[in-house]
Formats: C-alpha cells, sequence, structure tokens
C-alpha cells in the first residue's frame, strides 16, 4: 500500500489547475469553472538544440 | 503536485523513473499519454464532462475511462474520480505503478463506492501483482482486462467484464440500477432494412476511426462477420495495409495514428484529420456499410457530427447515381453534460440517415449483421 494522503488530500481539494501545454486545455476548464494558471510552456529557441546551448552560455536560458 | 500528462511516446524507462518519484512523494502521475482524468469533476485533457456518483475509475485507456463513465452518466449515475493511468502504466517496464496507486487512492476515498479498472491485458508480471492487489480490496469491483478469462479475474473476487458495455453494465448492477443498450434483435431488424436497395458489388465495411481502443473494439466485433479486416493498426500483422495505401476489402483505420497525427492535435480535438475518409470510402463502389465514431470533449470540435454530415450527404449521393446505398453506421461517445450535447449529435446524423448506435460496439455489431447480409445477398 502507497500512501495515498495526498492523493486523499487532492479530492477533497478546491482545483487549481497548473497548464503546461495548449492554452486551449486551460480555456476548457476555466469554462467548466476551475481555476487554472498558464504556464509558457513552448521549449526556448523552438527547440533547436544548438540555439538552446548558445542561449545557455549567454546566460538567457 | 499531481500531474497528468497528455504527451505520448515518452520511452518507457523515462516513464517508470516519473512514475517512482512521484510515488515516492505520494503524488499522482497520470500518464505519459493519458487523455482521460475526471478529478473533483474536472474534466480534464480529452474527458466527457460527467456526473458524479459513487464509481471510481482507474484505467489504461483513455476511451475506455470515457465510455464507461458516460454509460453510468446515462444510467443517472456518476463517478467519483477517473484516474487516467496512460497506455503504457501496464507493461513490464512500468509495472502498473499509477493503477496500483490509484486503486490504493480510491479504497481509500469515502466517496469512492465501487471501483472499476480498465486496461488492455496487462503484462503478465504485472497481471499477477494487480491480482494479488484485488484480491486484498475492501470495495466491490469490476475489473475489464481486455483478453483476460473470466476465472482469474473473479478469483480475485471481481466482476469480470467481457467489454466496455459489459463493464458499465456490470457496474450498474451493483448498485441495482438493470440499464439496457438494447438487445441483438433490435440490431438485426434494423440492418434488415440498412441492407436493403443496395447494388450487388456492395459488399464491404469501411471503418474510419479516430482512436486505438474503439478501432481494436470494432475490427474484433466485425472479424467473424468479415472474414478479416485490413488496417493500419490491424489485430494480426498479415492484415497490415501498407503505409499510405487505400483501403480494399473490408479496411478499418485509425486515424489517430502518428502518420496522420504527427505535429497535429488527436481527431478528438481536429476533426478535419478523419473527414476526407468519408467521400474517399464512399467512391469505392464495393462499399456497403461506412461505421464511424464520435468524440465529445470540452477542448473538441464544438459541432463534430455537424460537420461531417454534408460530406455524409454527398457521399449517399454518389450511391444513389450508382444505384445503390451506403448505410452509415456511428457512435457518439459523450454524455448530455458535454457542451456538444450527445443527444443534439446524435439527431444531426439520424437527420441524415445515419444509423446511429447507442455504442461503439453496437455500431460494429449493426455493421457486422448488414455485412452478413450482404455476403449472402445474390
Amino acid at each position: 500500500m502507497t500512501d495515498v494522503s495526498k492523493a486523499l488530500s487532492l479530492f477533497r481539494s478546491e482545483l487549481v489547475i497548473v497548464n503546461v501545454g495548449p492554452k486551449s486545455f486551460a480555456d476548457v476548464l476555466e469554462k467548466q469553472g476551475y481555476r487554472t494558471l498558464q504556464v509558457d510552456w513552448k521549449p526556448a529557441a523552438g527547440g533547436d538544440k544548438k540555439m538552446q546551448e548558445m542561449l545557455e552560455y549567454l546566460g538567457g536560458y | 503536485m499531481h500531474c497528468c500528462v497528455f504527451s505520448n511516446n515518452v520511452p518507457l524507462e523515462d516513464e517508470r523513473e516519473m512514475k517512482e518519484l512521484a510515488r515516492e512523494k505520494g503524488l499522482l502521475c497520470m500518464g505519459p499519454d493519458c487523455g482521460v482524468a475526471n478529478i473533483n469533476g474536472a474534466a480534464l485533457v480529452l474527458s466527457s464532462i460527467n456526473a458524479r456518483g459513487p464509481f471510481g475509475i482507474v484505467g489504461a485507456s483513455g476511451t475506455g475511462i470515457q465510455h464507461v463513465a458516460a454509460i453510468l452518466h446515462e444510467a443517472g449515475s456518476g463517478v467519483s474520480q477517473t484516474i487516467g493511468t496512460g497506455g503504457n502504466d501496464l507493461k513490464e517496464p512500468v509495472g502498473g505503478i499509477t493503477m496500483l496507486m490509484g486503486i490504493d487512492a480510491l479504497e481509500a476515498d469515502p466517496e469512492t463506492k465501487y471501483i472499476i479498472l480498465i486496461s488492455r491485458k496487462p503484462a503478465d508480471s504485472v497481471l499477477n501483482k494487480l491480482l494479488e492487489r484485488i484480491k486484498q480490496m475492501r470495495k466491490p469491483r469490476v475489473v475489464f482486462f481486455m483478453g483476460c478469462d473470466k476465472k482469474t479475474i473473479e478469483d480475485a473476487g471481481a466482476v469480470w467484464a467481457g467489454n466496455l458495455d459489459d463493464c458499465a453494465l456490470r457496474a450498474l448492477e451493483l448498485i441495482g440500477n438493470d440499464y439496457s443498450l438494447g438487445s441483438l434483435e433490435d440490431i438485426k431488424q434494423i440492418a434488415k432494412k440498412a441492407a436493403e436497395g443496395m447494388a450487388p458489388e456492395q459488399k464491404y465495411v469501411r471503418g474510419a476511426y479516430t482512436g486505438g481502443t474503439y478501432l481494436d473494439e470494432g475490427m474484433r466485433t466485425m472479424w467473424d462477420a468479415t472474414g478479416g479486416i485490413w488496417s493500419n493498426a490491424p489485430l494480426k500483422p498479415e492484415w497490415k495495409l501498407a503505409e499510405g495505401a487505400d483501403s480494399k476489402e473490408n479496411t478499418a483505420i485509425d486515424y489517430g495514428e502518428e502518420e496522420f497525427t504527427l505535429g497535429r492535435p488527436h481527431p478528438a480535438i481536429d476533426a478535419s484529420i478523419r473527414r476526407p475518409a468519408i467521400l474517399k470510402e464512399a467512391a469505392d463502389p464495393t462499399v456497403a456499410v461506412i461505421v464511424l465514431d464520435f468524440i465529445l470533449t470540452p477542448p473538441g470540435h464544438m459541432d463534430p457530427c455537424g460537420y461531417v454530415v454534408p460530406d455524409i450527404i454527398k457521399a449517399q449521393e454518389m450511391a444513389e447515381k450508382r444505384g445503390g446505398k451506403i448505410a452509415f453506421v456511428a457512435s457518439v461517445l459523450g454524455t448530455t453534460a458535454d457542451w456538444q450535447d450527445i443527444r443534439k449529435q446524435e439527431a444531426e446524423l439520424e437527420a441524415a440517415g445515419v444509423y446511429v448506435c447507442r455504442t461503439n460496439y453496437r455500431a460494429a455489431l449493426l455493421a457486422s449483421e448488414i455485412i452478413k447480409l450482404r455476403r449472402n445477398a445474390k
């Protein structure tokens, strides 16, 4: 048996949904009456690894 | 934070690592590849909006969870929580971590009075672990593990279900609800009418599905009546259609497969992915039946059935010009609480002459009966 106290606490709580993905998923949850937080989820430099390394080197990512 | 991960194609070793970490922290990790979860009434990802009720569901098939929850809703009951595990949870490398945690959570949840477990057949080692856990459960439980024999499930103290429809009906029996989806006799009567007026060469079925669970269920149900079904995701490897090949004889296509969805949303969200199939299949004069599934979900198309009605009407006109007619057979997965409203969606299809069945399984049964009649037709 695993410790399910946090799952039970989830089932009793008011949901706040942190959406890491297309905003449309958050929008429909808002429309259902739930609180959401939208995260800027897109990978830096459109996912270009070389560019990400350069940005990291420059301290900007 | 508990998480629900919709992304798929995550390596199984990474999935295991994520889930082990979540378990260590006492958190639920639903997914990767989790398409459906209802937590505290919130329809997450591609879930339908469901009534709340006494049934908790843990499932490795999003469509499976949504299907059973929709029938419970339709029958006047509902779900406490539904926990999607992701399609790979019950594979050997992942070991069923989320399903086992989900069972523990629902067993401890006072709002959950009954538990339903849904999956394709788990890997042997995972099945043994699950059966041990199922045996120890205190709450009444219904188990549908596709392909798992009745005795194995019953020996673990659970109610065995043979398919998704059966799973929902067995669950409803637990609360004394004798809800019915209709008889095979009803389907045979509809099939007689549907098969009338076709041209002699019309002998084949074409299925255009939005996802794998319904494709599998459809092909299994229609297999004997058709004598085998070609597919991009076939039941047997020798029935695989060459990539990009046109349908032939009896064919069923999963439009949720990567070849159609790479870089695009799931067909339940983007209805345009599957739309071309209707006129393409209807252009073949040997086609007697076209089977379609429709899935309602908040992020989905607001009128998925109305969206394809013009194509269905055009397809029927094409068949009439050839001296025949096509039987369109469909099912809609969703609820009256979904914004698209299942009743409205069904009515739009019916007005276009589509035979709307209560479930995907029953749609496949109707298609089977029509094909049997057509194969015997002179």
